[in-house]
């Protein structure tokens, strides 16, 4: 047998290793802590026939794994951290099941808490490991900013849920990364409550339609129905797509085809101003060729605050940016 | 008409004409050609409808990647690029695409074993305002997408990719974009990293084709310079290329071999000596 055939082997054998372990959906009359979804349609699905979709394929069995070892494994350094750390910390009640009710006595939201840090003469926040891509966890540097990402805004829920799960009004986010891991810190401030008062109510209307046998409205996002497990299995939505705007103030092509003529101009424009600004900076009195050159100094005042208070005071604005791309697409 | 009459009404009456003039000018807004012809500037408007469906069409073109399309070549050599299901979800948001009146998905089994999933719908953009009806997207079992997969995995990717076909059958068809000539994609791409010769090749470019994205399996040239292995590049600038990873070092005599060249000279020898 060739290197390459015996390899081929052993990848075969490792598919069929994580397949065999793999456990099989099965329908459940409550919504799992991990898997709030903005589609109510989606969820209820999940709760009543998971067993219709294929079982995950190995690839994605192998990155379960994967997460599964590092939880292990970053719960088990802290156990040793904590002995350390100040204030010391013990790791407790780890995979701890919990269950919140709906107004209604059922249970409505149910998951498992990856542990909870008892920490000497504190509280005992629950924690939650999740071993993310990369390029995710880079881009999450406080527990708000799970929310704006599709893929991570289900962790901010089940960590919410967590926290009002066990009583305790702040938790821990750990985030596994390829260097040092990043610990976030979340409170069950206002608008985490919201968020999470948000995710009970839409469990216990979610148990109405399991209880009833019937479906929720279909969602009306065709970017979220696109990459749902069930569209097109069991679920065929309408799909409403938003336009581009059409417009047709003859003023604004002017200007826009204005702007496309001066372009070039104005970018070498700008770069030999920047150039000559560099050039010249600091000139108070100056003749070059047939140009007089006349600079003064005058008084820039900067605020120059410590990086905790400029924290502290910063707001981040979803909208605050809005940035452009103008191209001509005819006549180029 | 009294003094006492209100004068606002011609100023109104100006402004829903310029209003009317501008909404003239949009491909969505309803204009016979009778209406057309009462208004001084026909032409004009009809030019801008045009410029407007041309320059969504180019963005659209814009929007998708090389891996979105699949290239064939006619006999007389003309070649169309097709867009797949999945770049079609690309174009969708630009022309406002809706899919309504989905029919349940329907199987169709045959005798030996395989089977076909398919399902109907209508559809409407909403910036043409342009509607297809009773559209139908359809999967077999036998597809190349699904070789290797069995029981219920197959049997749902094969539904689903149905549902798939139906989105981008009702896209490509309100987008106009059933079958595109090479060189408008080229064009569209223009400036981009993007090239046509990394779409995936369909019929039509003959066995001594080169393939575009993995190697060919034929061994490659020797460089007529200096005597290397030459290197296959499937996205030169004219095509599939073979190079020489060397060519720095003789600059002055390009000896790149245009791989479909090479790739048929290759064969017909191995033919020959067989």
């Amino acid at each position: 047998m060739t290197p390459a055939a015996i390899a081929d082997r052993i990848h075969a054998a490792w598919a069929t290793f994580l397949e065999r372990d793999a456990r099989q959906a099965a329908p459940h009359p409550y919504v799992y802590a991990s898997a709030w979804r903005p589609c109510e349609r989606r969820m209820v699905l999940d709760c009543t026939q998971p067993e219709a979709l294929p079982p995950y394929p190995p690839e994605l069995l192998a990155k379960f794994r994967r997460g599964d070892d590092r939880e292990r494994d970053l719960l088990a350094d802290l156990i040793r951290i904590g002995r350390d750390a100040d204030p010391p910390f013990k790791v407790s009640n780890q995979q701890e099941r919990f269950e919140l009710r709906d107004r209604k006595g059922r249970p409505a939201i149910v998951g498992k808490v990856d542990g909870r840090l008892t920490i000497e003469g504190g509280g005992r926040p629950p924690i939650e490991v999740k071993a993310w891509a990369p390029t995710l966890v880079e881009k999450i540097d406080t527990f708000a900013d799970l929310f704006d990402n599709h893929w991570t805004r289900g962790g901010g829920y089940q960590l919410l849920a967590y926290l009002y799960g066990a009583a305790e009004p702040y938790g821990f986010l750990l985030l596994d990364r390829s260097g040092l891991p990043r610990l976030l810190p979340v409170e069950l401030n206002d608008a985490n409550f919201d968020r999470l008062e948000g995710f009970l109510t839409t469990a216990e209307r979610v148990l109405d339609h399991v209880e009833a046998g019937t479906l929720p409205d279909y969602y009306d996002d065709p970017a979220e129905c696109r990459r749902c497990a069930w569209y097109g299995a069991v679920c065929n939505p309408p799909l409403v797509y938003q336009a581009a705007q059409i417009l047709t103030d003859p003023e604004l092509e002017a200007a826009l085809e204005r702007r496309e003529a001066l372009k070039a101009a104005g970018e070498e424009y700008n770069a030999i101003d920047r150039t000559v600004k560099d050039r010249l900076r600091g000139v108070e009195s100056g003749i070059a060729g047939a140009f007089q050159i006349a600079g003064r100094w005058g008084k820039a005042s900067r605020l120059e605050l410590p990086a905790d208070l400029k924290k502290q005071f910063t707001v981040t604005d979803p909208r605050g940016r809005f940035s452009l791309e103008i191209t001509r697409l005819e006549g180029r | 008409m009294s003094p006492d009459d209100p004068v606002i009404d011609a100023i109104d009456q100006d402004g829903e004409a310029a209003e009317t003039a501008l909404a003239r000018r949009r491909p969505d807004t309803p204009t016979t050609l009778d209406e057309l012809a009462a208004v001084g500037d026909a032409i004009k408007m009809i030019d801008r409808r045009v410029q407007i469906i041309r320059t969504l069409r180019l963005a659209s073109l814009k929007e998708t990647h090389p891996e979105d399309w699949i290239t064939y070549k006619a006999r007389d050599g003309g070649e169309t690029a097709y867009l797949q299901d999945c770049g079609c979800e690309r174009i969708s948001p630009l022309w406002g695409i809706e899919i309504f009146h989905t029919s349940d998905p329907k199987k169709i089994e045959s005798a030996d074993g395989s089977f076909f999933w398919t399902i109907s719908g209508s559809g409407r953009s909403s910036v043409t305002h342009l509607t297809v009806e009773n559209v139908e997207g359809g999967r077999a079992s036998t597809d190349d997408f699904v070789k290797g997969l069995s029981g219920a995995e197959l049997d749902l990717k094969v539904k689903k990719a149905a549902r798939a076909n139906l989105d981008g059958n009702i896209a490509r068809s309100l987008a106009g974009i059933n079958s595109v000539p090479v060189e408008e994609l080229r064009a569209a791409w223009a400036g981009t990293s993007k090239k046509v010769e990394q779409c995936r090749r369909g019929r039509g470019y003959g066995k001594d084709a080169a393939p575009r994205g993995a190697a060919p399996t034929v061994d490659p040239p020797a460089c007529k310079a200096c005597g290397a292995e030459m290197k296959y590049k499937a996205d030169g600038k004219d095509g599939p290329v073979y190079f020489c990873p060397d060519w720095k070092k003789h600059k002055d005599e390009y000896t790149a071999i245009p791989a479909d060249e090479w790739i048929g000279k290759t064969r017909k020898a191995a033919e020959g000596a067989a």
